[in-house]
């Protein structure tokens, strides 16, 4: 046995080139190995926690693109609100799929009393870029969210007295729109203020304090919560059913825009939704995102529970993983075994049995296996520096030896054993 | 000590047949050096390849020391070449990443020759004029000088015979003819039996005896 280790540490050392190239290639494998099972091992893990937390019920956004270029020639469209509203009611009337209606988004409230913390430009460390005038008058912009009564009913959120937040509270009374404020603006404004602020779709609108919400009060949006505390939380409201005006006519025309911008909540898959919103594009003239010849498109982006999309897409990596680990393994091991061929005639010359080159060689190979795994390891400790895996996985590093060891030895079997000794002999002269 | 009895040989390629070897008979005893002779492709290195059990005859059987060559069994044969055959090939086959010394240990397996730091090896190489290239490699040394690495290495585990292709086809007339003395004097030295194939007349002159191959057959000196 000593025979064979002495002649192993050699072979290594014949061609430190092809050793060091097989050692870095386990070294990648190990550590894609362990990075990949612990990343892809996480989502999963976190994913199942989540939807433990919601339910059965998965979340797809529907996001649009109408940006740009696009958004100014929809606009021009004399169908452009006709067919938002189209897509709109089909969006929402459909029983299989729930379509609830959310947006983030800047509101513009003519007071100057903000607290600093709700404003805008906060989050950048520069709350005063929030402050400005609008016609003459002080404006804030503020931290907007636009609900609908559906989307809360998912995410009921209670007041600061701790009670629920009845749906009636989301309803629109006399044309003023009822806005439930964050934690952090009590005590500024009361129950019954009402407030001048302007939307997106830039008209001026009357809101109606009708509650203020607890404090941590959150939301789950587009795969993440949502904290309230600096919110103002607003209804979508009602559109009449012919525009009084231009300025009416933007204005619905921003907010059903707005409301494409909602989520499926759903057991539905992910490919029936889409097909789903395909045709209800098609219906209402809007073009999805893979066609985009007229001015608008929406897409639908899955934001997080498709945890059978995950696996799916690990199991497909994890099979790439594994054929190019044993094709590079097999390739190694013929470059290896044909740049060593003379010295192996020697050896059988000299009295050395095929079993023993086939010893010499892998032991060989787990010396450097050996040498790989702990290259590999470190490197992906050292990267556990500056990203969030943590440990060691050893089943996946186990796997990973295994498919390479394996794949070693059938291929330094078959050829060892295909080639008579002679033929060695004739290999490039040692 | 080498009994070799009507052997065959014939390659086959799909339907071609090439019989390399037509009965060939040869004997060689104990303490003898036999030059064998004869033109490229006549079945020289075929037949010293069946004797070193590297490949098998398609017919007829060879005897060493007594005992008949069984090669269907792949064990007794390297058994063989590791208890009783030592090669010296005209292109050395030597390891170039090894000293001079581990180019002849790591062919050893006998403990007599392991002692004491393979003192028994040592001395051999000293007795070849190698004593002062001990730590030195291949590449470092002369043509002769390789050779004659080759030819310990051959020995060592007291081998019963030696099989030598073209053992001085890259060596100059000078050198051939120390590694002829050198052969030589061992197989006498060891009461071995060596077969030598040649293209050398000189070479073959220094041998006790030359058997001409032809066609695959033995013309003469059988």
């Amino acid at each position: 046995m000593g025979r064979v280790f002495n002649e192993a540490f050699f072979d290594i050392k014949k061609h430190p080139g092809v050793s060091l190239l097989i050692l870095v290639q386990i070294s990648i494998l190990v550590f894609s190995a362990n990075f990949f099972f612990e990343v892809i091992g996480n989502t999963i893990n976190q994913t199942q926690k989540q939807n433990a937390e919601i339910g059965e019920l998965r979340h797809y956004a529907l996001t649009d693109n109408l940006v740009g270029d696009y958004e100014k020639e929809f606009l021009k469209r004399e169908d452009a609100l006709i067919n938002l509203k189209k897509f709109n009611a089909a969006l929402e009337n459909k029983d299989e799929y729930g379509y609830v209606e959310a947006y983030q988004s800047p509101l513009l409230i003519f007071d100057e009393k903000m607290p600093e913390t709700t404003l805008l430009g906060y989050d950048d460390n520069n709350p005063e870029r929030s402050i400005g005038k609008v016609n003459g008058e002080v404006a804030c912009e503020v931290k907007g969210f636009a609900v609908t009564k559906g989307f809360m009913r998912l995410n009921p959120v209670r007041n600061s007295a701790g009670e629920i937040i009845p749906d009636s509270m989301y309803d629109e009374e006399n044309g003023n729109v009822n806005i439930i404020l964050g934690h952090e603006y009590e005590g500024i404004y009361s129950i019954g203020d009402e407030i001048c602020a302007m939307n997106m779709g830039e008209k001026v609108i009357s809101l109606r304090v009708v509650d203020f919400l607890e404090e941590g009060a959150s939301v789950y949006y587009r795969n993440k919560y949502l904290n309230l505390d600096r919110y103002v939380l607003t209804v979508f409201p009602s559109d009449k059913e012919i525009p009084e005006d231009y300025e009416e006519y933007h204005s619905q025309i921003v907010r059903l825009i707005m409301k494409m911008n909602g989520e499926f909540v759903t057991k539905e898959n992910p490919d029936d939704i889409q097909a789903f919103v395909n045709e209800a594009c098609k219906e209402a003239h809007i073009y999805p995102a893979s066609k985009v010849e007229t001015s608008t498109n929406a897409q639908i982006a899955i934001t997080g529970t498709a945890i059978d999309v995950i696996i799916k897409t690990f199991e497909k990596m994890l099979v790439i993983l594994a054929v190019f680990s044993v094709a590079s393994t097999i390739i190694f091991v013929s470059i290896k075994i044909s740049r060593n061929k003379k010295y192996y005639g020697v050896l059988l010359l000299n009295g050395y049995s095929k079993k023993e080159i086939f010893a010499i060689i892998m032991v060989s190979f787990a010396i450097v296996i050996a040498c790989a795994n702990a290259l590999g390891l470190f490197v992906y400790k050292l990267s556990a520096l500056f990203t969030t895996i943590d440990s060691v996985n050893v089943p996946a590093t186990i796997a990973a030896n295994i498919v390479i060891f394996l794949s070693a030895m059938a291929s330094t079997l078959f050829i060892i054993k295909e080639t008579q000794i002679d033929k060695f002999l004739r290999g490039i002269n040692d | 000590m080498i009994n070799i009895n009507n052997v065959v040989k014939t390659y086959y390629d799909g339907m071609n047949k090439t019989e390399v070897l037509k009965g060939v008979n040869l004997t060689v005893s104990e303490g003898e050096t036999v030059a064998l002779m004869g033109r490229s492709g006549s079945g020289k290195s075929t037949l010293l390849n069946i004797i070193g059990g590297l490949i098998s005859p398609t017919k007829g059987c060879v005897t060493i020391d007594g005992e008949e060559t069984d090669y269907t069994d792949t064990n007794s044969l390297y058994k063989l070449r590791r208890e009783k055959i030592g090669y010296v090939l005209q292109d050395f086959a030597l390891i170039s990443r090894k000293t001079v010394l581990n180019n002849v240990t790591f062919a050893v397996r006998s403990k007599a020759y392991k002692e004491k730091g393979y003192a028994k090896v040592k001395s051999m190489l000293a007795d070849v004029g190698l004593i002062d290239k001990l730590e030195s490699y291949p590449f470092q040394l002369s043509n002769g000088e390789k050779q004659r690495v080759a030819i310990v290495r051959a020995l060592v585990d007291n081998k019963r015979i030696l099989l030598a292709d073209e053992p001085t086809g890259a060596l100059d007339a000078e050198n051939a003819e120390r590694i002829m003395s050198i052969i030589k004097e061992k197989v006498k030295e060891n009461n071995m039996a060596a077969l030598i194939v040649t293209h050398d007349k000189d070479v073959a002159a220094k041998c006790d005896r030359v058997v001409n191959i032809e066609y695959g057959m033995i013309r003469s000196g059988k």
